[in-house]
């Protein structure tokens, strides 16, 4: 490997690491415990002379005392006081006790003096001894006060004998400085100790040791280093122990404890050492498996193995990372599958551009989008794009839709570049006849540094969008038609919402406005009934609040007031409005102020009536008077004079039933038209009715011909109006039955439940044309038309009759075929017998 | 005209008005008249004429069932170059509102006659109504 020689192992290297650490961290350990040991180990050996230091002067303090009190006590004695007294007495024998007294010490050695008021040695146990000591002390004790004085030079201590209270003479202890140390019996195990004053001479030195001479006077500095007692060594006085430790004990000391400390710091090396090597080995061991894994990897491709994961977390970490890697670079494999499927499956044309503007790879749908079979890509395509002249190579540009400098228009892709992504719209054009619209949208590639690296481009076929646009924009226009038409219509138009309670207003056009007198704010969200008022037809707005309730259309004619309370009539028509799902979303209203019209039509209806009453009068004599002429002429019968007679006389009737039926209509319209209905057998009517027309039959050649199978049943009917029905039907099938000479009449009962029977009435002629059909029973005076002279009569005829029969709780109608003939029906309620009820109506007219 | 009137074909589909008008032109006017209960009829008996048969005008009733006026008019006219189609004619109706008989004369007929004629006068009426017809050119 072309590293090798600048890698080293990961053992190696853990050590190269470490130990410049390691080996100077542990020998500052071992310092710091060395020293912190001396130090404690000194610290002990101090506190152990201290102990014995204080026991010492503990010692000698006891001795001091014993010896005092015994001072005292010899001070005190009879023997001594009256010595003093008598000294006769005491010449003889005090000095013979002095001389056996034995000092309480070490060896019973000390001076004991006996002394009179003036300083004469009475007695002494060691006669060589005087006392060259300062004197000052004698004037203190001969006062009567004890002494006591610790020097270098040893120890003095007086007691004055009294006698009655005044002191006479002293007893005085002397001892030597090396007797007054021996008191202390002071050990030297554990090194030197010397007795100091102040001055630094020197009372005692423990034995064997060769530095300090005892009564020599040193130099301060040399006991530097000593240990000083705390206290003088008793009372006031300027003595102090000093003590210097032996070194070599400390070092002995410290030096067991180092032993321990060295071996723990070389176990801890090696505990270190051997850890370090061990996840060495472990980490060289798993890193090995990821990189012999990689290796395999790269060798047979192949990315499901996994490797097993150890139970260290960081090695673990790694290894997890490594299958991590591995899945995902598996997946990323997959995913490339997926995209490569995803766009070759994508319905849109896609075309993948380098930076240069060559394409580089397309989809399957820009083949179909230049209707090449041959399964290329036509090359004028490229060359457009590559030399963006696109109009010269079959491909025209429409619009951009992003802001393009004019001069920059000749590259293609100059705004993608810049702004990352632009759509144009331009027109593909296959051949000469077909072109197609699409929306190129480029999208630019960008690598991490921001540099172009391509272009996808795709292609949106706009076909269908351009023919929505369209008829988007002729659908604005037609509403905005629609929605001006409905502005300026001259009916009101109103909108109510038909989900909320009582259905309030949500638009209403200017003749609305107009028309209720309010302004628009008094109107929208308003339920349109505010327009009634107390003369408002209850009835009718019955009808509209069912027909709303039933969700159905509705038209009627109802008193509405405007706001200043002037009534105008108002046809009104509800028409409800759903939704796709069926529910009832709005009701739309149209209100047209008729008031006029009706006026108008009120005036008409005045006018005829009166008109036809006024004719009816002089009519009624005219035709009196002809029909008797008529019937009594006596001259030639072919005579013109007879025709003109017959004439004459003919239409002098016909004007009288139009005159009758203008004045039926104005008492059916009305509701003036009175009824005296009765029972009647069915047979009778109809042969009544047949009879009753047979002449004018006739006049046509036609025969009326009644079926044989009349039911025997009975209708209730007022008669008089019942034949007028029979009349004007069969006169209208007479004349219309020219081609055959035969009417029938015939019945059956239809509906045995209800119990009602149909009267049917067919003539054989042409039939009734499909224009008429629709307005047959309405009444002429609405119509216009030259078919209403293809029924001779007053057009009034099937009007009045429909109303009759609807009078009768029956109805009317027909049924027609060209060239086959009509057959009108009647239905009507039926009964098997008169009930007593219409036996006890009168017929009447 | 300078050509007296002598004949006179009249076509209605009421049988009472269209027997009255004939009587009256027949007695007050004295004219041989020659009456059709419709269109079609008169299309087929002018049709049965001899050239020299045909008459001077037609009087045509304005509402008839299937064949109106108008249509019968345009009928005639359509005859052309058959002299029949040069036969004056004038219309008669219950409707003659200044515009319906503007329309019917735009149509091409001589004058409207508004119905009901007045019978004594109804025959003086037609002659002047034939004489101020322009000579044809």
């Amino acid at each position: 490997m072309r590293e090798a020689q600048h890698t080293t192992t990961i053992l190696r290297y853990m050590f190269k690491r470490i130990l410049p650490f390691v080996v100077p961290v542990l020998l500052s350990a071992f310092f710091i415990t060395y020293e912190f040991t001396y130090r404690t180990i000194k610290e002990q050996q101090h506190d152990a002379i201290e102990t014995e230091l204080s026991f010492a002067q503990q010692t000698l303090d006891s001795r001091i005392q014993i010896m005092e009190k015994w001072l005292q006590n010899l001070a005190r004695n009879g023997m001594v006081v009256n010595s003093l007294v008598d000294p006769r007495g005491a010449g003889e024998y005090i000095p013979q006790l002095i001389k056996n007294l034995r000092v309480p010490g070490p060896k019973g050695d000390g001076h004991i003096i006996f002394l009179d008021f003036q300083g004469k040695v009475l007695a002494t146990n060691n006669i060589k001894t005087s006392l060259k000591m300062d004197e000052s002390w004698l004037s203190n004790v001969l006062e009567g006060q004890s002494y006591e004085a610790i020097s270098y030079k040893g120890l003095i201590m007086a007691e004055p004998v009294i006698i009655n209270g005044l002191p006479e003479g002293a007893m005085v202890l002397l001892l030597d400085a090396s007797m007054l140390v021996s008191f202390m019996e002071v050990s030297s195990a554990s090194g030197y100790m010397s007795v100091i004053d102040t001055n630094s001479h020197v009372i005692f030195s423990s034995p064997g040791q060769d530095y300090f001479q005892i009564g020599k006077k040193y130099n301060k500095n040399l006991f530097k280093d000593w240990v000083f007692s705390q206290k003088p060594i008793y009372g006031s006085s300027d003595l102090f122990v000093v003590f210097k430790q032996e070194s070599k004990v400390v070092f002995q000391a410290v030096l067991d404890v180092q032993y321990a400390l060295i071996a723990f710091i070389v176990i801890s090396l090696g505990g270190i050492l051997l850890s370090v090597s061990l996840s060495g080995r472990m980490a060289a061991r798993v890193l090995g498996t990821v990189a012999k894994q990689i290796e395999t990897l790269r060798a047979e491709k192949d990315l499901s193995k996994r490797i097993e994961v150890s139970a260290i977390k960081e090695l673990a970490y790694l290894e997890h990372s490594y299958n991590d890697m591995a899945e995902n670079l598996q997946d990323t494999t997959v995913s490339k599958e997926y995209i490569d499927m995803l766009f070759d499956g994508m319905p849109l044309p896609v075309f993948v551009v380098d930076a240069d503007g060559r394409i580089v790879r397309t989809n399957d749908p820009v083949l179909s989008m230049f209707e090449n079979s041959e399964g290329a890509l036509p090359d004028y395509f490229q060359d457009a794009i590559l030399h963006a002249d696109l109009e010269k190579h079959q491909v025209e540009l429409i619009s951009h839709f992003a802001y393009m400098p004019k001069n920059a228009c000749d590259t293609f892709f100059y705004l993608p570049k810049k702004y990352g992504t632009h759509e144009m719209e331009m027109r593909i054009i296959n051949n000469d006849t077909d072109t197609k619209p699409y929306i190129l949208s480029t999208t630019s590639l960008k690598n991490k540094k921001g540099e172009v690296t391509g272009f996808i481009i795709t292609a949106t076929d706009i076909v269908d969008r351009k023919r929505q646009e369209k008829e988007i924009l002729e659908l604005a226009e037609q509403n905005i038609l629609m929605a001006r038409a409905i502005e300026e219509i001259d009916l009101g138009v109103t909108i109510s919402d038909g989900r909320q309670r009582h259905h309030p207003l949500i638009f209403c056009n200017q003749s609305f406005i107009e028309l209720s007198g309010r302004s628009m704010e008094e109107v929208l969200g308003f339920s349109c009934d505010f327009m009634q008022g107390p003369e408002t037809d209850p009835t009718v707005v019955k009808a509209i609040s069912e027909a709303i309730s039933d969700q159905k259309s509705i038209r009627v004619e109802i008193l509405n007031y405007r706001k200043n309370g002037e009534t105008f009539w108002n046809e009104l028509s509800i028409n409800p409005i759903f939704a796709h799902d069926g529910s009832l979303k709005y009701y739309v209203g149209i209100q047209n102020d008729i008031t006029n019209r009706k006026r108008v039509e009120a005036m008409k209806k005045e006018f005829i009536s009166t008109v036809s009453h006024e004719l009816r009068t002089p009519l009624t004599s005219i035709h009196g008077s002809l029909g008797l002429i008529n019937e009594f002429y006596e001259g030639d019968p072919d005579s013109e004079e007879k025709e003109l007679l017959s004439v004459a006389y003919r239409n002098s009737e016909r004007l009288k039933f139009l005159v009758d039926d203008i004045l039926d209509t104005e008492k059916l319209e009305a509701g003036e038209m009175r009824f005296y209905p009765d029972y009647y057998k069915l047979t009778d009517i109809v042969q009544q009715g047949a009879q009753l027309n047979k002449a004018y039959g006739e006049k046509y050649g036609v025969e009326f011909v009644i079926a044989d199978d009349l039911p025997d049943t009975y209708i209730r009917v007022d008669k008089q109006r019942m034949i007028q029905v029979f009349a004007n039907l069969l006169s209208n099938a007479a004349k219309f039955s020219k081609s055959s000479k035969q009417v029938d009449i015939s019945a059956q009962i239809i509906d045995l439940g209800e119990y009602i029977v149909r009267i049917a009435i067919r003539d054989y002629g042409d039939g009734i044309s499909e224009n008429f059909q629709k307005r047959l029973f309405i009444k002429f005076a609405q119509e216009d038309s030259s078919d209403v002279r293809a029924l001779p009569g007053t057009g009034l005829g099937l009007y009045i009759s429909k109303k009759i029969i609807e009078a009768h709780a029956g109805e009317i109608d027909f049924e027609t075929k060209t060239g086959e003939g009509t057959t009108f029906y009647i239905d009507l309620p039926c009964y098997d017998t008169p009930t007593e009820e219409g036996e006890d109506n009168d017929e009447a007219a | 005209m300078t050509k007296p009137l002598k004949t006179i074909l009249t076509v209605d589909d009421d049988d009472d008005i269209r027997m009255v008008g004939a009587l009256v032109l027949k007695k007050k006017g004295g004219f041989d008249v020659t009456s059709k209960p419709s269109g079609q009829r008169a299309l087929d008996y002018l049709g049965s004429l001899a050239e020299e048969g045909l008459p001077d005008l037609i009087m045509l009733d304005v509402m008839m069932p299937q064949m109106d006026g108008p249509q019968m008019l345009c009928a005639i006219r359509a005859l052309t170059p058959h002299p029949v189609a040069d036969i004056p004619i004038i219309f008669m109706t219950a409707k003659c509102q200044p515009d319906e008989v503007e329309r019917l004369i735009a149509l091409g007929a001589v004058d409207v006659i508004p119905k009901p004629f007045d019978s004594t006068t109804l025959a003086d009426q037609v002659r002047e109504i034939w004489d101020a017809i322009p000579l044809p050119m």
